[in-house]
């Protein structure tokens, strides 16, 4: 999926925010789809329920110009965080360069957050990846409510960050954190694509 | 010893913008490139981060690079070179060291002033420092601090640093910083409307770094916003104050309709949002980000040139690479220059040990000259022991053309023709005695006739005992390496290599090797190659993937050239019967047919007869004797005693050795 094609003078990449349901991976999209000024605003495709519960995906295109000669094209995507849409999550992991793992920073959502960590490490073993390769940004979300519901950083850093990831506090809905994630997973991914990394032409 | 810091390549002085604020410190910079020792010895520029300091520094090595390819130049950080220094004390190498650093044509110590943070570098420093400056070799030193604001350093050293040059680069005024911007801006070929830069050129950056940092930022709004920016869009981008209706805000979206939105609460205003323009951030470290990793083949170029520069090796491909934009493939183009560089060494390696004064020859030190230098090495192995010849007796024109052995010469003929080509390798399969030795022979010389050198022609017991005479170490190299160069290799009696393991294993590594050349390879066995037995399967198979070519036992046609041939020389050339009769003779390979001819010519002339039918008749079937006596006669001459003894002589039971000059004349026969 992804590349640096120096032929075709191309980069692309698919960055994927995965995470609980409701955890809020299409805030993020949205809140990035919302910094664009009106009049260069294109259209989110969001593929969601009545009950604005993500059911496909969101997909969030950014062209971001010419960088260096180079056409530069970043796809970012969310995956339905429900327990039964398995099998949406791992199409759209598929290609994926990079992956934000938004997690809900309540309390009450500690078990959901280890089970949607553990599906992403299985998704991608299945398709081959070694999630230590894959460039991996986690956003502790939601850190702007009340201190008695949620877990502070530093008890989900304990409980999810054992690789030492870059990890970021959000709060996604006014955008506190989002482009600092964003940058962060940017920033890995167009290492490792230039370093060779991304099994294309590089 | 220690190696330097990679340059980067991009950091010379065509691309150091000279502006009022650093234009005394780089022509002093230029002076020491182009002078070392001479002029400001030691050289010391300092200046505030990010104004060039470094740049500055690394043209200097590039600069005397240039001017002389032998110059060697030693780039260090203060930090590298007391780390350096740590190692050799703890390997007991601190006087190598001190000569190391004190012999190096150009030393370039960077960040001076981080000099009292290693407490024994000051004391060794100035030792170097003392040495370089009594050979008068060139010191060039960077900092962040003027000297006198430098503590830590020695008296003398600082004595030495008063004594030499000491110039300071400034932060760039306006006009400096508009010509940062504009010399930038063409280097990256972008282009910005009047008034622009000079826009961004009047707000107060003092570091040269984040001047071409608000460059950056320019051409990643620049490029993805519908209008080129105006002055006022340029100053707000770069002064850091948010302009909410900024028309130059990047990022387009684009899908398909069926948009939702379908947040929980409502989304907040961009343009209120405390955070600023952060897509235009985001934007901006994407550009930064891009930039660096595409342009980072531009590095590993430089890297690399530097890297077999040192090495000694001609680096053009690669200072070609750097003048163009991206290339389709850098990684490739790398790879390939460092196979070739291998394949030089090889060459190098190979022709040094036929002619060690060709070792560091300059003409193995190009890898865009690799015919050169393969020539050098075939100059060399010209020069060297000579390979076994083809026997000048044998030559195809010669070789009997019959129904039977017309494909095994039709074949010969096409090796001739087209070396190395159609059918390679070419194994001739015949019964002993059938003319093998003289096809292959043949080809050989027919070769070498067509200019194709050198052809080496042995036979196989001849392989074997070069194999057990050198075998091992460099007798084996120089062995090897005689063959290895030849044009086409011809190996008679292939069979005999049976059971001889370690022949077998040199002839299958000179296989491979001349295969892959695409030199001729040609084989003659007296045994099929299918019923062989006692050679390496790989080598057989090898062999058949070849052509083989039967070379059956002479029909009478055959024979009948033969016997011709043999003839000619003689008064009976054109005695047509006397041929007829003697190709009629049964004889079952071609050297039974000489052997015959041989009989009667030997007979004729011991007995000074005249040859003919009947004479010939007489002595191989004793026939006639009376008028073979009659002819002796006739001919009033009297022979050799042994001739005298008449046929009877002739037809005795012992084994005569008649006359063996070279192996075609060799007779042994058993006569009756």
């Amino acid at each position: 999926m992804s590349l640096v094609n120096f032929a075709a003078r191309e980069i692309t990449c698919k960055l994927v925010y995965y995470g609980p349901g409701r955890s809020g991976k299409t805030s993020n999209l949205q809140y990035i789809h919302g910094r664009v000024p009106e009049a260069r605003r294109g259209r989110m495709v969001s593929l969601a329920t009545e009950s604005d519960r993500t059911l496909f995906f969101d997909f969030l295109p950014l062209e971001l110009g010419t960088i260096s000669g180079f056409t530069t094209r970043f796809q970012l995507y969310t995956v339905p965080g429900q327990v039964y849409y398995n099998a949406t999550r791992r199409l759209v992991l598929q290609g994926a360069d990079g992956v934000v793992f938004v997690a809900d920073s309540q309390a009450r959502r500690f078990d959901d957050n280890l089970e949607s960590f553990q599906n992403l490490q299985e998704n991608l073993l299945e398709q081959g990846i070694d999630v230590r390769s894959l460039p991996t940004v986690l956003q502790y979300n939601k850190q702007d409510l009340p201190a008695e519901l949620v877990l502070t950083p530093a008890d989900l850093e304990d409980a999810l960050n054992f690789r030492s990831v870059p990890s970021f506090s959000a709060d996604a809905l006014h955008g506190s954190g989002v482009f600092e994630t964003l940058k962060a997973l940017s920033a890995l991914v167009l290492k490792r694509l230039a370093a060779g990394n991304s099994g294309e032409s590089v | 010893m220690t190696p330097s810091t990679p340059l980067n390549p991009r950091a010379t002085f065509d691309t150091f913008v000279e502006t009022a604020s650093n234009r005394l410190a780089a022509t002093a910079a230029r002076t020491v490139g182009e002078f070392p020792g001479a002029s400001y010895n030691p050289l010391l520029v300092f200046s505030a981060a990010g104004l060039g300091k470094t740049h500055l520094l690394m043209a200097i090595a590039h600069y005397a690079r240039k001017l002389s390819r032998g110059t060697t130049t030693l780039y260090l950080t203060i930090e590298e070179f007391a780390d350096a220094h740590r190692s050799a004390v703890l390997a007991g190498q601190e006087n190598a060291f001190i000569r190391h650093h004190g012999e190096v044509d150009f030393l370039v110590l960077d960040d001076l002033h981080t000099l009292t943070r290693h407490p024994e570098a000051p004391a060794v420093l100035e030792a170097v420092v003392q040495h370089r400056l009594e050979a008068n070799r060139q010191v060039v030193l960077g900092s962040r601090r003027a000297p006198q604001e430098i503590r830590g350093v020695p008296e003398v050293l600082a004595r030495h640093l008063s004594s030499g040059l000491a110039v300071e680069i400034s932060s760039p005024d306006a006009a400096g910083r508009l010509e940062i911007l504009k010399r930038k801006a063409a280097e990256m070929r972008i282009e910005f409307d009047p008034g622009v830069l000079e826009a961004v050129a009047a707000i107060p950056i003092e570091s040269v770094r984040e001047l071409i940092g608000a460059l950056n930022r320019l051409a990643a709004f620049q490029s993805v916003s519908p209008a080129p920016l105006d002055p006022t869009q340029a100053r707000v981008l770069i002064s850091g104050v948010t302009e909410p209706e900024a028309e130059f805000s990047a990022s387009a979206f684009t899908g398909v309709p069926g948009e939702v939105d379908h947040q929980e609460r409502p989304l907040p205003d961009p343009a209120a949002s405390p955070l600023g323009d952060e897509f235009g951030a985001f934007l901006s470290e994407v550009v930064a980000s891009v930039t660096e990793q595409v342009e980072r083949w531009r590095q590993r170029v430089g890297e690399t040139i530097l890297y077999w520069e040192g090495e000694g090796y001609r680096t053009g491909r690669l200072e070609a690479l750097l003048e163009h934009e991206v290339p389709a493939e850098p990684e490739l183009v790398l790879k390939q220059f460092a196979d070739d560089v291998a394949r030089l060494k090889g060459l190098e390696a190979e022709a040094a040990a036929l002619a060690p004064d060709l070792a560091g020859s300059p003409v193995f030190r190009d890898p865009d000259q690799m015919a050169a230098a393969e020539g050098a090495l075939a100059h060399s192995l010209a020069r060297g022991i000579p390979v076994p010849q083809p026997m000048p007796e044998f030559l195809l024109q010669e070789f009997g053309e019959g129904g039977a052995s017309r494909n095994a010469l039709q074949a010969a003929l096409a090796v001739v023709a087209e070396s190395g080509g159609k059918y390679n390798p070419l194994i001739v399969v015949g019964e002993s005695g059938v003319g093998k030795s003289h096809l292959v022979h043949g080809i050989g010389n027919a070769l070498i006739a067509a200019g194709v050198t050198p052809v080496a022609c042995l036979n196989a017991s001849t392989f074997i005992a070069e194999v057990t005479e050198h075998a091992e170490g460099r007798a084996l190299l120089e062995w090897r390496l005689r063959y290895r160069w030849v044009a086409a290799f011809v190996l008679d009696d292939v069979h005999l290599l049976a059971g001889s393991a370690r022949a077998q294993e040199e002839l299958g590594l000179l296989f491979n090797h001349l295969m892959d050349q695409r030199r001729q390879l040609v084989f003659s066995s007296a045994v099929p190659i299918a019923a062989l037995r006692g050679i390496d399967p790989r080598l057989l198979t090898r062999m058949e993937a070849g052509l083989v070519v039967d070379l059956p036992r002479p029909d009478r046609e055959t024979r009948l050239q033969i016997v011709k041939r043999l003839l000619a020389t003689t008064p009976a050339a054109d005695d047509a019967a006397l041929a007829d009769y003697l190709a009629s003779r049964p004889a079952e390979n071609a050297r039974l047919v000489h052997g015959t001819v041989q009989r009667v010519l030997s007979a004729a002339e011991a007995h000074q007869a005249a040859l003919s039918p009947a004479f010939a008749r007489e002595v191989l079937e004793g026939i006639d004797g009376a008028s073979v006596r009659s002819s002796a006669r006739q001919s009033g001459s009297r022979g050799p005693s042994l001739a005298q003894s008449g046929l009877s002589a002739l037809r005795s039971h012992e084994k005569m050795v008649l006359e063996w000059p070279s192996i075609v004349d060799r007779l042994i026969e058993e006569l009756r």
